[in-house]
């Protein structure tokens, strides 16, 4: 079930994606800003970027029509330079010359990464095969000794490759919940409702005003919501799984881990009336104390 | 009436006073100054156009930016070409541009209206396929699945309509001296040789779509190849030109190979009537041949490029000039290149 929701929600990305205009015929190329609604590019220390860019995309609508289906997988923290790697290409920066990623980065996102698009039946792509990239010199964009100065390093080095994706679960005891929520980076209460007009942005959910964090773990008072919206913008599998049998939204109580700046939901729960254990596990918390 | 319509209007006058010797479009290049070609009156300002080709600008006046900028395309990329020849390609303020290298029959000659008859075409076909031109666009006739299975979209190149047009355009001047003409015989042949440089290297572009940039979709079009490639084309048919001679048969006259032993050239073969002259000397009786006095040659070549064979023997000065460039270039994340500044001492090599 997971897995065919997942795939028929890349495909349908895949469809939107075909042009539906006559396309800009090659010319030179020239700097353009990086579209806000591209999501997958957005933060990353430059806002703008080459066009056309490295994959061939002629139009920054295009580009961004095509990064949107590479969100599910980042949202899986396969990599932590996957982001800058996929970049490189999609939006690659503006310069005098063209920068294009060392075979080493890719080399390292692609073992990384790859396994994960094999969880859900995808091979690494022809577009992102790795020999068609020079080897490490100077001009190109390597791995972590070059990326160091520039963005803050990630806490966790280690690239964690997993295929579980979150799903929303059945509380069957309170003590259950409360061991899940000491295994937690963090534990948030949450209202997700539906947005009215989702033409521009790419989530189909906003968060609702208040948030009840049960537990902050590494995240500061004031992280919580920025952390949770980058989540609703990047994780839409997640927050599809989440929502399909909310289509309007609900509340739920959210519990994963927090990777450098990423927040990963792992579990989920559906918060209701008659839910006997959430509010239990929810009372007992607040005096519980987890062991080691 | 403002200043500058004022100056415009006067430039219009003094060209038009110097339009008597038309004789060569390829000025078009020259005429950066006076803007966009943007009506038939302009048109009758021209120099280079022959009476007809003045009526062709007339009825196609949109088309005629294309135009000019397939003659700067087409002096561009043959001074590319022959950077490293005893000729290579200087142009005049005057029409013809080339001087006479281009009013006598040699390869030289050869090139220049291959390269010309393919810029057009190939900046005409550029302009339909950037949407600029309303009378064209894309090539409608791909559409569909191709044999190989891919999906047939995005702009097709229309070089068909950017062939006819340089063929109306171009070779008018020589329809308009009759058929009979060896001269004329021979720029015909030259000009289709040009535009077949793109015919015969289309080529099938291709982009991946769907499911994380996976080539499960696949869409494909038809796209001339870049004009350095159409350039390194016709060089080569240059380096490997026929020699041929005007003779009749039946009631007809065509170009034969001189050298009968010779195979028959192609379609795609430049000829030429006349032996070229050695380029070596200035000679002011002969504009456009400058002569290789004070050109850059390779001292440690053996080729034309040479100072043996640039210099035609004369010799040539050394001097030691102090070179700066940027060296040892890194990008920096994120995001800027910081380069280094080499200074190195260099020998350069110039024809006495």
């Amino acid at each position: 079930m997971m897995l065919a929701a997942f795939a028929l929600l890349l495909l349908l990305l895949g469809i939107g994606a075909m042009p539906n205009g006559h396309w800009e015929h090659q010319g030179t190329s020239r700097c353009v800003p990086i579209p806000a609604n591209m999501a997958l590019c957005q933060g990353l220390g430059y806002s703008s970027m080459r066009m056309p860019n490295l994959l061939g995309h002629e139009s920054p609508a295009e580009a961004v029509q095509q990064s949107t289906s590479w969100l599910p997988l980042l949202a899986r923290e396969c990599h932590p330079h996957a982001r800058i790697f996929l970049c490189s290409l999609f939006a690659p920066v503006c310069l005098e010359r063209i920068i294009s990623p060392c075979r080493s980065l890719c080399v390292s996102v692609r073992d990384s990464c790859a396994p994960i698009m094999n969880c859900y039946g995808y091979p690494w792509p022809r577009i992102l095969q790795c020999d068609q990239f020079p080897k490490d010199h100077l001009m190109c964009i390597s791995s972590v000794a070059n990326l160091q100065n520039g963005t803050s390093n990630e806490g966790r080095v280690v690239p964690r490759a997993s295929c579980t994706d979150c799903e929303l679960e059945e509380a069957t005891s309170s003590k259950e919940l409360l061991d899940l929520f000491c295994k937690s980076d963090f534990v948030v209460k949450v209202r997700l409702s539906k947005l009215n007009s989702s033409s521009s942005v790419l989530t189909m959910f906003f968060l609702g005003s208040r948030l009840e964090v049960l537990k902050h773990g590494p995240l500061l008072g004031g992280e919580m919501r920025s952390r949770l919206t980058l989540w609703l913008e990047r994780d839409a599998t997640c927050v599809g799984n989440l929502t399909r049998n909310h289509p309007n939204g609900g509340t739920f109580l959210l519990t994963g881990t927090v990777t450098g700046k990423r927040l990963l939901v792992n579990k989920a729960f559906s918060w209701g009336k008659r839910q006997r254990h959430l509010n239990q596990a929810a009372r007992k918390w607040k005096s519980h104390r987890c062991r080691g | 009436m403002s200043s500058e319509y004022l100056i415009r209007s006067l430039l219009m006058l003094f060209l038009a006073l110097f339009s008597a010797n038309a004789s060569n479009w390829l000025y078009l290049a020259k005429l950066s100054s006076v803007g966009s070609i943007s009506d038939e009156e302009t048109c009758e300002k021209l120099r280079g156009l022959i009476q007809r080709q003045v009526q062709i600008c007339k009825r196609n006046v949109e088309v005629m930016d294309a135009v000019r900028r397939g003659a700067q395309l087409a002096i561009d990329e043959c001074q590319y070409q022959f950077r490293n020849r005893r000729w290579n390609c200087s142009t005049l303020e005057s029409v013809p541009v080339f001087g006479k290298v281009v009013t006598q029959g040699t390869r030289e000659a050869a090139f220049v209206y291959a390269i010309s008859a393919a810029s057009v075409a190939f900046a005409v076909t550029r302009a339909c396929s950037s949407g600029e031109l309303d009378k064209c666009g894309c090539d409608r006739n791909v559409h569909g699945v191709s044999p190989e299975g891919f999906q047939w979209s995005g702009c097709s190149d229309n070089i068909a309509y950017g062939v006819a047009f340089s063929q109306s355009f171009v070779d008018i001047r020589e329809r308009s001296k009759g058929q009979s003409s060896n001269r004329a015989l021979m720029n015909l042949h030259n000009n289709e040789a040009g535009r077949k440089a793109i015919l015969n290297h289309m080529r099938v572009e291709c982009k991946c779509h769907g499911v994380s940039g996976s080539c499960e979709v696949k869409t494909c079009w038809k796209a001339m190849p870049p004009f350095r490639k159409v350039g390194n084309v016709i060089k080569e048919k240059f380096d490997g030109a026929t020699e041929v001679e005007l003779r009749k048969v039946g009631t007809t006259k065509v170009l034969v190979p001189r050298n009968s032993q010779f195979k028959p050239h192609t379609d795609e073969d430049l000829v030429y009537l006349d032996p070229s002259p050695d380029f070596c000397e200035h000679d002011p009786r002969t504009p456009g041949i400058m002569g290789t006095a004070g050109r850059f040659c390779n001292k440690t070549s053996k080729a034309i490029d040479g100072c043996e064979l640039m210099c035609c023997g004369r010799g040539f000065h050394t001097e030691e000039v102090e070179v700066v460039d940027r060296c040892s270039c890194k990008f920096h994340w994120c995001c800027y290149v910081k380069c280094k500044q080499c200074r190195k001492m260099v020998e350069m090599h110039t024809c006495r």
